[in-house]
């Protein structure tokens, strides 16, 4: 499983494999640039399908639709963009089964959300307006908040402090981030 | 952001789930997992992998070993395509799927339990077409009769009319012949139509009315071959004794679309491209579901014979009563509706079936209701009447399922 470590971290490399493979049409390129993601791409789609067996099959079928797509697509953040179609399939799998809970939908639509966190990972150094916005939180979220961002604890040791569940702690620290984005964006809201 | 969290493996992910890390590399992932939607996705579909017998690291060996297989097949593929020059590839290939094409209409036809045979180019031809239909008209009022102890007149007139109608919609001047033939009905068959495509769920009363005839009018199955174009795939379900199986789900694959069969177990679908083939599935209700590729073609019909699931032999006449995976409650919903059924009009004197379909959500709500065979008005009243005061129906997973009630009095 030697591929597993090394994932190389730049992506100028990913870009390079890619032109490579445009150029030469040889799918053991691909098939190098497919691997380093497998394995989170696996992951994926067994959190949306649920069964090993249906996540192996789905592994390799976004493999072929990578296949014929990256020859037609201009693709600059492969791994961003890797994830969409991923997901995408998943979803277009559960929904030919039936299985897509209605509520899921909308999200179906939606690209990554990363361009757009990077904006809120800049507006989170504005550390007057995020003070505000803090103390704004129900006490809940904002002690978690505080503890996870300022002190920054682990969602395990937070769970300790807290005598809570761990899933409860990252709902209320999924929760307080978004309700922090609202209120920045209320405030700086051309930034 | 991108180069940060690309240093989280599936390895790396797999000691934080197992507690490995320290806290601070945890709460590193942690805040990695909030930036980047992949991430966390992942790591949550590494969480689930604990919950199945294989390990998510033998899973991973299993697609190395997988896409290693995949791309030797695949190098072979291209190179053998690569040595042929594009064009006689390509002519091979049209000749290839045009010998196919001719196969597949061939012994279909010969297959085919009812053939509807040539497709008239030519409107001059219609009266003649007409008349080549009368027999297979004959032939479904008779099962028809049979089906339903009672049939009505006002049922006959509607089944002449139903076959007039797709005539007239394509071309309004009706020949000398059939419009001598048909004339008065073809104006009640349109009223009808309308009415009986109405959704029944809010005036219960008015629409119920005339609903016997709705799926005479709805199906088509005998729909006249002038003009059509070949844009439908017909089909006729049938059980392992050869008869027909009414009320079966026939789905495209891929397309999410699907529709019923009839009470004769016929159905149509349209497909946008007549030229592609399509993977239909048919899910009955107490049979085993089977699929078939069909190509869209007018004139034929395709069979499709089912077999009946092992576990219920006397599915067969009522197939819905077999309860579904996915519904709790429906032996107490449908033995509730079938032992208070009470008729106390005249009407009480007709027997035969009421078939009623609905759908059912996830909140215990039903609607749309549609009958889809009606005894009388009264039958189909006292029917939607008790489907309000019956237990409660539950859904399992789904959000929604469409429910067939079949209720018999004799």
């Amino acid at each position: 499983m030697s591929f597993l470590k090394d994932i190389k971290d730049s992506q100028t490399a990913d870009q390079d494999l890619i032109s490579q493979y445009k150029r030469e049409g040889d799918i053991r390129i691909l098939g190098e640039l497919y691997q380093r993601y497998m394995d989170l791409i696996y992951a994926v789609c067994l959190k949306y399908l649920k069964e090993p067996a249906g996540a192996q099959d789905a592994v390799m079928a976004i493999f072929e639709e990578l296949v014929s797509k990256l020859r037609k697509h201009e693709v600059t953040h492969f791994k961003g963009w890797l994830y969409t179609l991923a997901k995408n399939y998943c979803f277009m799998h559960l929904r030919s089964q039936k299985q897509m809970p209605v509520s899921q939908l909308p999200e179906f639509m939606q690209l990554t959300e990363i361009p757009h966190l990077e904006t809120v990972f800049e507006k989170e150094l504005n550390l007057n307006q995020l003070s505000k916005c803090i103390d704004g939180l129900s006490p809940d979220q904002k002690q978690t908040v505080q503890l996870f961002y300022l002190e920054e604890k682990s969602y395990k040791e937070i769970a300790g402090i807290t005598q809570t569940d761990w899933n409860k702690v990252r709902s209320l620290v999924q929760n307080a981030r978004r309700n922090l984005k609202i209120c920045m964006d209320k405030i700086t809201p051309n930034a | 952001m991108e180069e940060k969290s690309n240093k989280f493996s599936a390895e790396y992910i797999r000691k934080y789930l197992d507690g490995q890390l320290s806290d601070q590399e945890m709460q590193a992932l942690e805040k990695a997992a909030l930036e980047d939607p992949f991430l966390a996705d992942a790591i949550e579909g590494i969480e689930e992998s604990g919950k199945h017998a294989v390990s998510f690291e033998s899973g991973i060996a299993d697609l190395k070993t997988k896409l290693e297989q995949r791309i030797s097949e695949k190098e072979r593929k291209t190179g053998i395509l690569f040595q042929l020059s594009k064009w006689p590839v390509a002519a091979s290939f049209i000749l290839v799927i045009g010998l196919a094409v001719f196969m597949v209409t061939y012994i279909n036809k010969k297959q085919a339990s009812v053939t509807l045979d040539k497709s008239s180019q030519e409107n001059s031809v219609r009266a003649d077409s007409v008349k080549r239909d009368e027999p297979v008209i004959a032939s479904v009022k008779s099962r028809d009769i049979k089906k339903n102890a009672t049939v009505r007149k006002e049922s006959i007139t509607i089944m002449k009319a139903d076959k007039i109608q797709p005539d007239k919609k394509k071309d309004n001047s009706l020949s000398a012949d059939s419009s001598r033939f048909f004339s008065d009905t073809t104006h009640e068959a349109e009223n009808l139509e309308t009415l009986a495509r109405r959704d029944v769920s809010a005036p219960v009363a008015a629409a119920a009315k005339k609903d016997v005839l709705e799926e005479r009018v709805a199906a088509q199955t005998i729909e006249p071959v002038v003009g059509s174009s070949g844009n439908y795939i017909r089909g006729h379900v049938i059980n392992d004794q050869g008869k027909p199986v009414p009320y079966a789900k026939v789905n495209v694959r891929g397309s999410g679309k699907h529709v019923f069969t009839d009470t004769a177990g016929f159905f149509k679908l349209y497909m946008k491209d007549p030229r592609l083939a399509a993977l239909v599935y048919v899910q009955p209700a107490g049979y085993e579901s089977a699929s078939a590729e069909l190509i869209p073609d007018s004139n034929i019909t395709h069979t499709i014979q089912l077999h009946s699931s092992a576990s219920d032999a006397d599915l067969t006449t009522f197939p819905d009563e077999k309860t579904s995976p996915f519904i709790i409650g429906w032996d107490a919903f449908y033995h509730f509706i079938d032992s208070n059924k009470k008729i106390n009009t005249k009407d009480s004197v007709m027997k035969g079936e009421e078939v009623i379909s609905f759908t059912l959500y996830s909140d215990g709500r039903l609607s749309p209701f549609r009958i889809e065979e009606s005894v009388s008005s009264s039958h189909d009243k006292e029917i939607l009447r008790l489907i309000r005061i019956a237990p409660a129906l539950k859904l399992r997973e789904k959000k929604k399922i469409r429910c067939v009630l079949q209720i018999r009095f004799k």
